[in-house]
């Protein structure tokens, strides 16, 4: 085994750099240049562009009034697939949901399914999810419906301005959770004739709701 | 797959016969590629062009570095957990990853989408040693349960209209009647999902693998990426070696430009950043992650003049810009990789010998590099394929004496000016098809008649008015 690792390193290591005039990139330059970045405009922003990706996006004003969106989105179903109550940025969303009866599962057949988030991107329309206790990867994969619960706080410029942030914090910091996902709107096909189809093997439909 | 390269001459006939394969290949060529302007160009075209140039700096910049950034990959990812295999050839990877699944008593394994797993034809070598394998991007299903083999790197089914994957379906897994894409795609869902869940083993490719963090990225858009790589208990990853970047900076201009550049999206829909097995506390995920660095030729190209083919991030821009993909469709290529980049890459990994015609399936017009995220000078690549060809003499005999009665009289003013004459002087002769060696270039067209006037005549014709 090791054999074939010294053969491919071996035979790399015999020659030169082959683009001698190329060096690491000083500056990196951001894919989309983005005009003003104050938080209200980067809300804004990341409205129009989760809504180009066939999001639905939410924003409100008060804990109260996220919540009362959440129950309204998800009408009379009864089962959610949902982080844990420390990994959700609504303080009294685990006693509302008992208050409704409504029960928590992980069970493949449940229909919704909820995550908080680590950033959203405004340029892109993008959400972030790392994995960790209480933050199944299936929550956001295996039900018709996404939804995410996003605090104002966590919008990002960009994919690069959150890069950055990681870097910042170290990479131990990053590597911790097994799976980063940077989602960009519900599953989607176009391998039949190019046409577009939403819900591939994700979430056929995505709710964010920012408070 | 078979090699069938030196078959492309035929096979592009046959294809370029084929109504149904040209309005579906037209249709979709064209759609990626206006798309695709929109997505590069977003902060205008300036600054698309500088963000290309960023992109090929940055890989080029990793090339050079190649073997340490796979001895720091190898490094961090242990760190993180995940076992690091290497690989020197097809055989080498298949049989590594059939003896996990041997180990592990693996009945079912599911894939995601991945290039280097046709290259390497790892699905025949698994089914051979009793394992089932089943495709999960909705390209590649349908592919699979076909028979037939991808055409595009991005859409593997580009060549299929609608009606013909739909008679597919309804023969091969029941599907009931429907002219309606969506229909399809979720009856698809439906049946691929307990497919999902009772794989015991998911197996996907890599498009980069950052090396300060040991991570290993995929780029999907169905979502069938993060299923193989989360639900099954044990996820294979066969990458090729110049998949390595340095750095999570390097890594967030790429895999921008890699969604843009192949559909036009701004992101993918889930860019899936993979830094090993479940950790202690968490709930899902798999419990061991492999990866396997894969060379199978790669070192090879790395020491020759060809270093730049190892850059491409298989985004597919060049098989949608291409004028002879456009008609020619994938499968004429012959093997796995087609469009531009195939033409340089075929010959490269399997032989020059057993991919001849493909140096020359371009009429070197410049839009592959011109749309390429990380500037690949695929013409120039071309070009020097064909000079190999040339050294290795296999030009026919007929061809180098054509080659050298042109390079003669192209070298003589009056062998020049003699032949233009003749050409003029052929203008009242009623001819509209070439004879003998020439017939192959008024096949399919009429000969043109001869102008009057030569450029050098109307040239000279200029210079006397002045002298007025």
């Amino acid at each position: 085994m090791s054999n074939s690792r010294d053969f491919i390193l071996n035979k790399l290591k015999k020659n030169p750099a082959p683009f001698p005039e190329q060096s690491k990139v000083e500056n990196y330059l951001p894919m989309v240049k983005l005009e003003k970045k104050t938080p209200e405009s980067l809300l804004q922003h990341f409205k129009s562009e989760a809504e180009k990706l066939s999001a639905q996006v939410t924003i409100c004003n008060s804990e109260k009034s996220a919540e009362e969106t959440f129950f309204k989105i998800i009408g009379n179903e009864i089962q959610i697939n949902c982080w844990s109550a420390e990994n959700l940025p609504l303080k009294n969303f685990y006693q509302a949901l008992k208050d409704k009866g409504i029960e928590i599962t992980e069970n493949e057949s449940v229909r919704i399914g909820v995550t908080g988030v680590n950033a959203a991107l405004a340029a892109t329309g993008s959400i972030v999810l790392a994995s960790g206790k209480g933050r199944q990867r299936t929550a956001s994969l295996l039900p018709e419906v996404h939804i995410a619960l996003i605090k104002k706080g966590q919008i990002f410029a960009d994919f690069e301005s959150w890069i950055k942030e990681c870097c910042k914090k170290g990479l131990e910091d990053f590597t911790n959770p097994s799976n980063t996902i940077v989602i960009s709107g519900p599953s989607r096909t176009a391998d039949i004739s190019m046409e577009l189809v939403l819900g591939m093997h994700g979430p056929k439909g995505q709710y964010l709701i920012i408070y | 797959m078979k090699i069938q390269s030196e078959n492309f001459a035929k096979a592009a006939q046959k294809a370029i016969a084929d109504a149904d394969l040209q309005s579906a290949v037209s249709f979709g060529t064209n759609l990626a590629y206006t798309k695709r302007k929109s997505a590069v160009f977003v902060s205008g075209q300036d600054h698309g062009e500088q963000i290309r140039q960023q992109a090929a700096q940055i890989k080029r910049h990793a090339l050079n570095n190649l073997p340490q950034l796979l001895e720091q990959a190898e490094q961090q990812m242990q760190k993180n957990g995940i076992k690091v295999l290497w690989a020197k050839d097809a055989a080498e990877a298949n049989q590594k990853v059939l003896e996990i699944i041997q180990q592990k008593q693996a009945k079912k394994v599911i894939k995601s989408k991945s290039m280097v797993s046709e290259e390497i034809a790892m699905n025949d070598f698994l089914e051979k040693n009793g394992v089932q394998v089943i495709e999960s991007d909705l390209g590649e299903y349908i592919i699979q349960i076909s028979g037939d083999h991808p055409s595009h790197i991005v859409v593997p089914v580009v060549h299929r209209t609608k009606a013909s994957i739909r008679d597919t379906l309804m023969q091969k897994i029941g599907m009931p009647h429907t002219d309606d894409a969506q229909t399809m795609t979720h009856f698809v869902r439906g049946h691929l999902r307990k497919e999902f869940l009772e794989a015991d083993i998911g197996i996907s490719g890599g498009n980069f693998i950052i090396a300060e963090s040991g991570s290993l990225c995929l780029a999907t858009n169905e979502g069938n990426g993060r299923m193989v790589t989360s639900l099954p208990p044990v996820h294979i990853a066969v990458v090729g070696i110049e998949k390595v970047i340095p750095t999570l900076e390097d890594y967030a201009t790429l895999t921008q430009m890699l969604p843009r550049s192949a559909t036009g999206q701004s992101m993918a829909v889930y860019t899936n950043i993979i830094n090993g097995p479940r950790r202690k506390d968490e709930e899902d995920g798999p419990q061991e992650v492999y990866v396997v660095f894969l060379d199978n030729g790669r070192s090879e190209i790395y020491s020759s003049g060809y270093t730049e083919a190892l850059a491409c991030i298989r985004c597919g821009a060049c098989l949608n810009a291409c004028p002879v993909y456009r008609v020619s469709g994938g499968h004429s290529y012959g093997w796995v990789y087609p469009g531009p980049i195939g033409a340089v890459v075929t010959p490269l990994l399997v032989g020059l010998n057993k991919a001849s015609p493909l140096p020359n399936a371009s009429s070197l017009c410049g839009s592959c590099k011109q749309v390429c995220p990380v500037v690949i000078d695929i013409p120039r690549m071309l070009l020097d394929l064909r000079h190999d060809l040339t050294k290795q003499k296999k030009s026919s005999k007929t061809w180098k004496i054509g080659m050298y009665i042109w390079a003669k009289s192209n070298r003589s003013e009056k062998w020049y000016k003699m032949t233009g004459r003749l050409i003029k002087a052929s203008r009242y002769l009623p001819i509209s098809k070439l004879p003998g060696l020439l017939k192959n270039w008024t096949r399919f067209r009429e000969m043109p008649q001869p102008a009057a006037k030569s450029f050098h005549d109307i040239w000279q014709d200029g210079l006397k008015d002045e002298d007025k």
